[in-house]
């Protein structure tokens, strides 16, 4: 091992684990049960003056909030957003056994003055994104940890650390100073390279190491990551390859700091606040964030430690057993016989005098798991063991605990609407045609939109869809989960109060790059139903470009149906004739007529395609006053459509279909154009492109039906048989009504005797009844109008 | 994530030299009689040569005991496989073809009982007889049944003398056949009904256990009977994760095959590359940069990159001017793909044209240009 150390690698050591030494530093591995032992001990037998521990230093003034009755694991919740939308926020999670919470609740039993000491994450924020603040990535890479594994025979840091640390039970504070000072200095120095942010961090610290140093007299105990403590023992004397903090920064190196350390005007909003945490989060995290792994599993280990002084694996199988049959999963009294002999094997194989985590998901693949194994894959044995393993305890925090400025605001807009957050799932109906109805609506959706724990929509009028506008009202279902308190306090990363945090996120989601024009005209939508009216420059400009960039016919056409209902037909969500929405309509409009033009031979959704025509029909009918383009330019790009051989069929048809509706075409054109369409490859799909446009007119004209019989007459056997698929698809669009309809005007025509009729349809006295008056209600409004019907 | 990892020539005896394939236990005989010593204190599963810990270090490899890797896959893998064996049940290898699971039992057994000779082939025509026992008839008929006339096969051996017995393919058996070792697993005796008396029954020494294979791609496990299946603990090999380590792997078998067939042919770290790398995307349907790729149905294992690179090395030595190029490699790999399946052959075309022709260095761009063999 190359110690790059300008000390001897035993001197180092021996300074750093002498704890005779005015600053004492304990290394730990965050959420490490062994390390808070360790912490534990120390702190009663060194009775320090004061107790140094890695945390956020912008939270010490708020340090007694965690002498609250919480119920664990709990986190704070660093968080900030700055003035151009980007908001941030990063979590320091405690369990009952993490290191860093048993130094300040011991601490306090000594009455020791206690002080966290890292930089706030605001500050750090611009270097390194590692939102969960008590992560081990530094531990996990290098060349030291790869060899040191082959040599302790061991897969992975996590088991490694496992063998030299977590089970060995006789491990005294010496030792562990010894063994994870030793471990950690090798990582450190084995590759020598510490990124700008730690070095800027363990400046910091040091700093404060310092101040502490002065203020009190006595030993300062220094509880940080194992990785820190030598960087803050030794400044300056490790001849590692630092990136100096402020000296000779390459130049995108000093862009990104100053991002948002030192432009501190730019930052908006920034807070610190507990929230609750839960196992299955922490054992969730991977990557840069990967922490601790099996949360359950190292609680017990903690439990067995600090309550029954030995270990037994015995608790853990039993909880697999129930996890197991929870899951309908058979387990024979022969199987728990075989994981239990496997796993003490493994455990013996392994050199460990007692059954560890590795061993237990061993034995349960072993024994249990009777199929392949696709590499990484899952099995349901698995699941349940790894289950087990993490634990499901979630934590909450005390009554009374500060919550930020969002959550306060939050709490009293429900409580003005009388929205409740229920204890059991409850469904709430809220009617979209009165004004509280509308407002608690945005309320919710607000809350929806900040991905807010604990409310779901389930039902009621879809926005997106359109489906069941007639009486709008939605249907929500509410329970107040633990994450609800826990992710209103997250979102206070986006804003102090509901209204601004909601369009936050929403600029937010409409920055992602993800996005393409049909999603964030949802968005559009999502908007509305929340009630930003104020919709931002920035998403308008966004969806401007997302439109202009789009190549998608289908996706631009979506997009053009969702505004379109927003400009043409919203009465609930207060988007009616808005100006703003008449802009990217019309660009909207502008650019489906281009993709419509583009169009190839090969469609890629011919529905959609279809369903995107009618769109642009219909905003042509119901909003041409919005639109750039004069009629007659619509016009010929449409004739021009319909006249291109290289357009498919059913494109052609729709836009046959679309100039007769509008009365731009008259039915001798259309009858000419069907007669080009002899090929039985194609006529199945141009009447269905006609059929879906001009359906009303289609079933009025007989010599429509008339030439697709000649043209289906005309037809051999064969052509008859590769014609027909398309066909049937083509008269899908019409009811068996209709049907009958178009086929006793047809035999008419051709002098041929009536169809059967149709079976009568059975309908309630009652129901006719009502339909007629209200039929008849309908007609004489119509009369008082002015608009007489003419039949035929 | 297996495959074999062959040793140093030096430490070959030389018995080894004289065969063809020499057992495990006879090219590691002295790996063996070190570990055997070393283990000599330590605790160890009764009937056992090794201890468990030892066993492992003589499979993986320990460089500061001077013993050499000869399996390439997780610790943790195997110390299940090891434990298995320690148990009362049998421990069954599962995986794609090719993915060395013979191999790993062999060393296996040869670690734990110095044999791994007691093998049984399964196939089709497996019957009782070649699984336990037949009977040398003309002593039959002059001494009737007794132990002279009686002649074991791998299972009765194994249990008499309380060995590993290696069981290969053992879903190629027909289910019958396979369920004879229900008994012999569980109670770990085997009945002998043609004996007399307390010759009847055969009870299994210490040190008796069984290591089946099967590979998942031709008949799975599906079909095999819960009661068998209890009776076993499954392991699947993977293919080697890792794709240096599956270069290096290939590199050194590929060259050992040649020399052994005295061609001075070696394959170059560039052709291996191009080699491992097409047969690992085809395999996994996936680019090594991430992209999805349509994978082919035949199995591409390293043994079967390791059968074309001597094949291409073979064909250049004899058939050209004895160096190896990509095209050789391109000519052998349509042999390997091309088994059962027509449309595998388009696959290739298809990922020749969209993956490899974008590969601008080493000898990617002399691979592409040698597509025209995939005919």
């Amino acid at each position: 091992m190359s110690a790059a150390c300008t000390l001897p690698f035993e001197t180092v050591l021996e300074r750093l684990t002498d704890t005779s030494q005015r600053v004492v530093y304990v290394p730990v591995r965050h959420h490490s049960p062994v390390c808070s032992s360790m912490v534990q001990q120390l702190i009663a037998s060194i009775k320090p003056a004061a107790v140094l521990i890695e945390g956020p230093s912008d939270y010490n003034q708020h340090l007694d909030e965690l002498m609250l009755d919480h119920e664990l694991p709990i986190a704070i919740y660093s968080y900030f957003h700055t003035q151009d939308g980007k908001g941030s926020g990063a979590y320091y999670p405690f369990c009952s056994y993490s290191p860093e919470w048993v130094a300040i609740q011991s601490a306090r039993q000594w009455n020791c003055p206690i002080e966290f000491i890292d930089l706030p994450w605001i500050e750090t924020a611009g270097l390194d994104r590692t939102t969960h603040r008590y992560a081990d990535a530094e531990l996990r890479e290098g060349q030291h940890v790869d060899l040191l594994c082959k040599r302790m025979q061991v897969e992975n840091f996590d088991e490694l650390w496992d063998r030299l640390v977590e089970s060995d039970w006789q491990l005294t504070p010496s030792e562990f100073l010894r063994r994870v000072h030793a471990l950690c200095l090798h990582i450190r120095f084995g590759d020598g390279e510490v990124s700008l942010s730690d070095s800027n961090r363990e400046g910091y610290m040091r700093s404060r190491i310092d101040a502490a140093s002065n203020k009190y007299e006595g030993t300062i105990l220094v509880v940080t990551g194992g990785f820190h403590s030598c960087g803050l023992a030794f400044p300056g004397k490790l001849n590692e390859t630092v990136q100096k903090p402020t000296m000779n920064i390459e130049p995108e190196i000093a862009d990104l700091t100053t991002e948002h350390f030192e432009n501190s005007t730019q930052i908006k909003i920034r807070g610190i606040a507990l929230t609750s945490y839960s196992y299955e989060r922490l054992d969730s995290l991977t990557g840069y964030n990967s922490g601790m792994p099996s949360p359950g599993f190292y609680d017990w280990a903690w439990e067995c430690r600090t309550k029954q002084g030995s270990y037994t694996h015995h608790p853990l199988l039993f909880k697999l057993v129930e996890q197991l049959r929870k899951r309908k999963i058979t387990l024979s009294t022969a199987d728990l016989i075989a994981i239990e002999t496997s796993s003490q094997g493994l455990a013996a194989i392994r050199g460990r005098p007692h059954v560890w985590r590795t061993d237990l998901v061993d034995a349960v693949t072993s024994a249990l798991v009777k199929d392949e194994i696709q590499f990484d894959c899952r099995s349901p044995f698995l699941d349940a063991v790894h289950a087990v393993l993490r634990g499901t305890r979630i934590g909450k925090l005390a009554a009374g605990t500060r919550v930020p400025a969002l959550v306060v605001d939050i709490r009293n807009e429900m409580e003005n609407l009388a929205i409740e957050m229920p204890r059991s799932v409850a469904q709430l109906r809220v009617e979209l045609q009165d004004s509280t109805g509308i407002a608690k609506s945005r309320l919710l959706h607000r809350l929806r939109l900040l991905s807010v724990g604990g409310l779901k929509l389930v039902g009621g009028t879809d926005f997106i869809d359109r489906k069941d506008l007639v009486e709008p009202c939605e249907v929500w279902e509410l329970v107040l989960s633990p994450e609800f308190e826990s992710t209103c306090i997250e979102a206070s990363r986006y804003g102090t109060t509901l209204m601004d945090a909601a369009s936050a996120r929403l600029v937010e989601i409409a920055n992602s790059s993800e996005l393409n024009a049909a999603e964030a005209a949802k968005l559009l939508v999502e908007a509305c139903q929340a009630g930003i009216d104020t919709l931002s420059a920035d998403l308008l400009t966004r969806m401007e470009a997302l439109i202009a960039n789009e190549s998608e016919f289908v996706v631009t056409t979506e997009a053009l149906s969702h505004l379109h209902y927003l400009y043409y037909y919203d009465e609930t969500l207060g988007a009616n004739r808005s100006g703003s929405i008449a802009k990217p309509l019309a660009d909207c409009f502008t650019r489906s007529l281009w993709l419509l033009d583009a169009l190839g031979q090969r469609l890629t959704n011919e529905r959609k395609t279809i369903a995107g025509i009618r769109g642009i029909q219909e905003v042509l009918q119901r909003s041409s006053e919005c639109l750039v383009e004069a009629r007659e330019d619509v016009q010929r790009t449409l004739g021009r459509v319909l006249a291109d051989t290289q357009k498919h069929a059913s494109v052609r048809g729709s836009i046959a279909g679309m100039l007769w509706n509008l009365g731009e075409a008259d039915s001798k054109s259309i009858l000419a154009e069907l007669f080009a369409f002899h090929d039985p490859n194609s006529l199945g799909d141009f009447l269905t492109g006609l059929f879906a446009l001009a359906r009303e007119i289609v079933q009025r004209h007989p010599q429509v039906v008339q030439t697709i019989d000649q043209a289906l007459m005309d037809f051999s056997a064969d052509r008859f048989q590769l014609a027909l698929p398309s066909m049937r698809l083509a008269f899908t669009y019409f009811t068996p009504r209709e049907k009958h309809h178009m086929l006793t005007t047809l035999f008419q025509s051709l002098g041929i005797s009536p169809a059967h009729r149709l079976p009568e349809l059975e309908v309630a006295p009652e129901i006719a009844a009502q339909a007629m008056t209200l039929e008849s209600q309908i007609f004489e409004s119509m009369r008082r109008f002015g608009l007489e019907i003419h039949h035929g | 994530m297996a495959k074999k990892v062959l040793k140093s020539s030096d430490q070959e005896p030389t018995i080894a030299a004289e065969l063809q394939r020499p057992a495990a236990e006879i090219l590691y005989a002295r790996e063996l009689a070190q570990l055997e010593q070393e283990s000599s204190s330590q605790p160890k599963p009764p009937g056992w040569r090794l201890s468990p810990q030892s066993v492992l270090a003589f499979v993986l490899g320990d460089e500061s005991r001077g013993l050499a890797p000869k399996f390439v896959g997780r610790r943790s893998f195997l110390e299940r496989c090891i434990v298995s064996l320690a148990t009362n049940r049998g421990l069954m290898l599962i995986g794609e073809p090719g993915t060395a699971k013979s191999y790993l039992s062999e060393l296996i057994a040869a670690a734990i009982c110095g044999d791994s000779t007691l093998t049984i082939q399964g196939s089709a025509g497996t019957t009782e007889d070649n699984i336990k026992y037949s009977w040398n008839y003309a002593l039959l008929v002059s001494e009737g049944p007794n132990e002279r006339s009686l002649v074991p096969a791998p299972l009765h051996r194994g249990m008499t003398t309380g060995k590993i017995v290696r069981f290969e393919e053992i879903t190629r058996c027909p289910l019958e056949i396979q369920d004879v070792l229900l008994s012999i697993l569980s109670d770990r005796v085997m009945s002998i009904p043609e004996m007399h008396d307390d010759q009847r029954v055969l009870f299994a020494q210490t040190g008796f256990n069984i290591i089946a294979t099967a590979n998942t791609r031709d008949r799975g496990v599906n079909e095999m009977s819960a009661a068998l299946k209890r009776r076993f603990n499954f392991e699947t090999v993977q293919p080697i994760a890792e794709l240096k380590q599956e270069m290096a792997l290939v590199q050194q078998e590929a060259n050992r095959h040649l020399s052994r067939s005295s061609v001075p042919i070696m394959l170059s770290e560039d052709l291996t590359e191009v080699l491992v790398t097409t047969f690992r995307e085809l395999r996994q349907g996936k680019t090594v940069d991430g992209k999805g790729i349509e994978g082919v149905s035949t199995v591409l294992s390293t043994a079967e990159a390791v059968a074309t690179a001597s094949a291409a090395g073979m064909h250049a030595y004899y058939y050209a001017d004895g160096t190896l190029t990509p095209s050789h490699l391109v000519q052998y790999l349509v042999g390997s793909v091309l088994k059962d399946n027509p449309d595998d052959l388009k696959k290739v075309r298809h990922y020749f044209d969209n993956v490899i022709k974008s590969r601008k260095t080493g000898c990617w761009p002399a691979f592409f240009q040698a597509r025209d063999e995939l005919h």
